[in-house]
C-alpha cells in the first residue's frame, strides 16, 4: 500500500519547481490586473464628459474596471496562496531549515518571502473589507483607495521578482535580470 | 459592526502585531518563548534554550569545526569542485561566514606528502595560465604530513631554488588532516578543514584579503602536480569560482558559529509582522478617513 504521508512528503521536496510559478505569475499579475483597473477608471473619469463617451464606453469602462478588479482580487489570492505552499516546499527541498538559512541565497528567498506574505495581507484583507463592511467597491469613486491598494502589490512583485531572480542565481547560475542588466538588485 | 468597534479591533490588531514581535526581538531569555540575544560580529541571531536547535532536520550541523577530528557535514551541501592537481579523489570547495572563509580540499592519499594554494593577491597572472608558478611574495598555505617540506600552514612563495615557500611569522590559519575512509574501511582520501579570517589584517604576511564578490587568483599545487607540470591559475570569488575557464557558480553557504536557523527564521517573521503591521497602517488608515469622508458626504446629500 502506497503510503500517501510519504508521497506527500516527496511531492513537497521535488514539488519547489513547479509550484514556485504560481506565487510569481499570481502576484505580477495582481498588481498588473489592479493597475489596469485603476487605468480604466482613470480613463473614465478622464474622458466621462467627453462627447463621444457614450452609455456604450460606460458600459465598457465600468464592466473592465469590474472584471480586472475581481481579476486581481483572485490572483492575488492565488499569489499569497500558493507562496505558503513555496516556501513549504523550499524548505522541504533544501533540506533543513538550518541548511536553508545557512545559504546566502535562500536566506535572502527566505526573508523576502515572508516580507512578501505579509505584505500582501493588508491589500488581500482591503478587498474583504471594503466588501463585507463598507460595501463598496474597491475601484469606487475615490482614485487613492486603489492607490493604497494597489502600492503594497507593487512592492510584493518588486519584492517576487527578486525573489524569482535569486531563484535563477541559485539553480543556474544566473537570472532574468542578469539578462536584462538588472543584476545588481541582487545583493550577492 | 460600528464604526468604532471596527475602529478598536483595528487598534487590538494594531497593538498585537507591534507588542508580539517587539517583545522576540528585545527578550532577555526570560519570556515565555525563552529566547536570549548574541551578536556574532555584525550578525544578530538568537540563541533558543531547551531545543536540539543544533542539529537541522536531516540531522546535518551547518558548523565547520576545526580540531574534531571530522569532516564536518557542511560540505555535504556545498559543491566540491575537481581539481586535478589533487588527484583522482582531488576536490576543493569553500564557504564564508560573516568574518570568516573556510576550505575543503581533498587529495589522494598515495603519492601525495603536500599541497598547496598559492594567492596571487596583485593578479599577476591571468586565470588559465600555465606560468610554471606564481610570482615571488604571494600568499602561500601549504599542507603536508611528513617532513619533506620545511613549511607547513601558512607561508609565503619565496620562488628561489632551495626554497618553496618560508613561513609566514603571523600563522593566521587554522585547519584539520582528517583521513577518510570508504564503506570496506580502507583509506580512501585525504581532507583538510582550512580556516581563516577573511581579512587578518597581516600586511607583513602578505596575506590575501577576500571580499564577497571581487576577484582573486589561485593556484593548486602539490609535489605530484608542480612547476613543470603546473596546474593553470583559476579565479577564485566567494560567490563564484572558475576553474580552468569555464564557469561554475558556487553554492555559498555562509557558516554562523552556534547557527540558530530558528532563532534566525523567528527574527525575520518577526520583521515581517512589523513591516506588515507598516502596511496595515498605510493602507486602512486613509482608507477609513476616506470611506468616513464619503459617508458624510452623502448624508449631506
Amino acid at each position: 500500500m502506497v503510503d500517501i504521508l510519504q508521497v506527500l512528503d516527496e511531492l513537497l521536496v521535488s514539488g519547489h519547481p513547479a509550484v514556485i510559478h504560481f506565487p510569481i505569475i499570481g502576484i505580477m499579475m495582481g498588481f498588473l490586473a489592479g493597475a489596469s483597473a485603476l487605468a480604466f477608471a482613470v480613463f473614465r473619469d478622464i474622458f466621462k464628459n467627453k462627447s463621444w463617451f457614450n452609455e456604450w464606453w460606460e458600459n465598457y469602462t465600468e464592466s473592465m474596471i469590474d472584471r480586472y478588479g475581481f481579476a486581481s482580487w483572485i490572483m492575488i489570492f492565488m499569489g499569497e496562496i500558493s507562496l505558503i505552499i513555496a516556501g513549504l516546499t523550499g524548505l522541504r527541498s533544501a533540506g533543513s531549515l538550518e541548511a536553508a538559512v545557512s545559504s546566502e541565497i535562500l536566506l535572502f528567498k527566505i526573508k523576502l518571502t515572508i516580507y512578501v506574505f505579509f505584505i500582501l495581507l493588508s491589500p488581500f484583507g482591503l478587498k474583504f473589507y471594503m466588501a463585507l463592511f463598507v460595501k463598496k467597491p474597491i475601484f469606487g469613486r475615490s482614485r487613492i483607495i486603489p492607490l493604497l491598494y494597489l502600492t503594497p502589490m507593487a512592492v510584493a512583485a518588486f519584492l517576487t521578482m527578486l525573489i524569482s531572480g535569486a531563484g535563477g542565481r541559485y539553480t543556474y547560475g544566473h537570472s532574468i535580470l542578469d539578462t536584462l542588466g538588472l543584476g545588481w538588485l541582487l545583493p550577492f | 459592526m460600528t464604526t468604532n468597534s471596527i475602529k478598536y479591533m483595528v487598534m487590538i490588531i494594531l497593538i498585537a502585531t507591534l507588542v508580539i514581535p517587539l517583545n522576540i526581538i528585545t527578550s532577555n531569555g526570560e519570556s515565555s518563548l525563552n529566547l536570549s540575544i548574541r551578536s556574532s560580529g555584525d550578525f544578530l541571531s538568537y540563541n533558543s534554550t531547551g531545543s536540539e536547535d543544533s542539529k537541522s532536520l536531516n540531522m546535518k550541523s551547518s558548523l565547520v569545526k576545526i580540531g574534531d577530528g571530522e569532516l564536518s557535514d557542511v560540505w555535504d551541501t556545498v559543491i566540491n569542485y575537481p581539481v586535478s592537481a589533487f588527484g583522482e579523489k582531488g576536490k576543493i570547495a569553500s564557504i564564508y561566514g560573516d568574518d570568516t572563509v573556510y576550505f575543503l580540499i581533498k587529495h589522494d592519499v598515495t603519492d601525495f606528502v603536500w599541497v598547496a594554494m598559492q594567492w596571487d593577491t596583485e593578479l599577476t597572472v591571468e586565470p588559465g595560465a600555465d606560468m610554471g608558478g606564481m610570482h615571488s611574495g604571494d600568499d602561500m598555505w601549504i599542507f603536508g604530513s611528513t617532513e619533506q617540506i620545511s613549511v607547513l600552514g601558512d607561508g609565503i612563495s619565496d620562488g628561489t631554488e632551495g626554497d618553496l615557500a618560508r613561513q609566514d611569522l603571523v600563522d593566521d590559519l587554522s585547519w584539520e588532516r582528517i583521513l577518510v575512509n570508504d564503506t570496506d574501511g580502507a583509506p580512501d582520501y585525504i581532507a583538510w578543514e582550512i580556516q581563516r579570517a577573511k581579512d587578518t589584517g597581516d600586511i607583513q604576511g602578505k596575506d590575501v584579503v577576500f571580499s564577497v564578490g571581487e576577484n582573486v587568483h589561485v593556484m593548486l599545487a602539490s609535489n605530484v602536480f608542480h612547476k613543470q607540470n603546473d596546474p593553470v591559475v583559476m579565479a577564485f570569488i566567494l560567490s563564484n569560482k572558475v576553474i580552468g575557464g569555464s564557469g561554475i557558480t558556487n553554492i555559498i553557504i555562509p557558516v554562523e558559529e552556534d547557527l540558530d536557523a530558528n532563532g534566525i527564521f523567528l527574527k525575520y517573521i518577526s520583521i515581517g509582522l512589523l513591516i506588515g503591521t507598516f502596511t496595515y497602517m498605510f493602507v486602512y488608515f486613509p482608507t477609513m478617513y476616506i470611506i468616513n469622508k464619503e459617508k458624510e458626504e452623502e448624508m449631506g446629500k
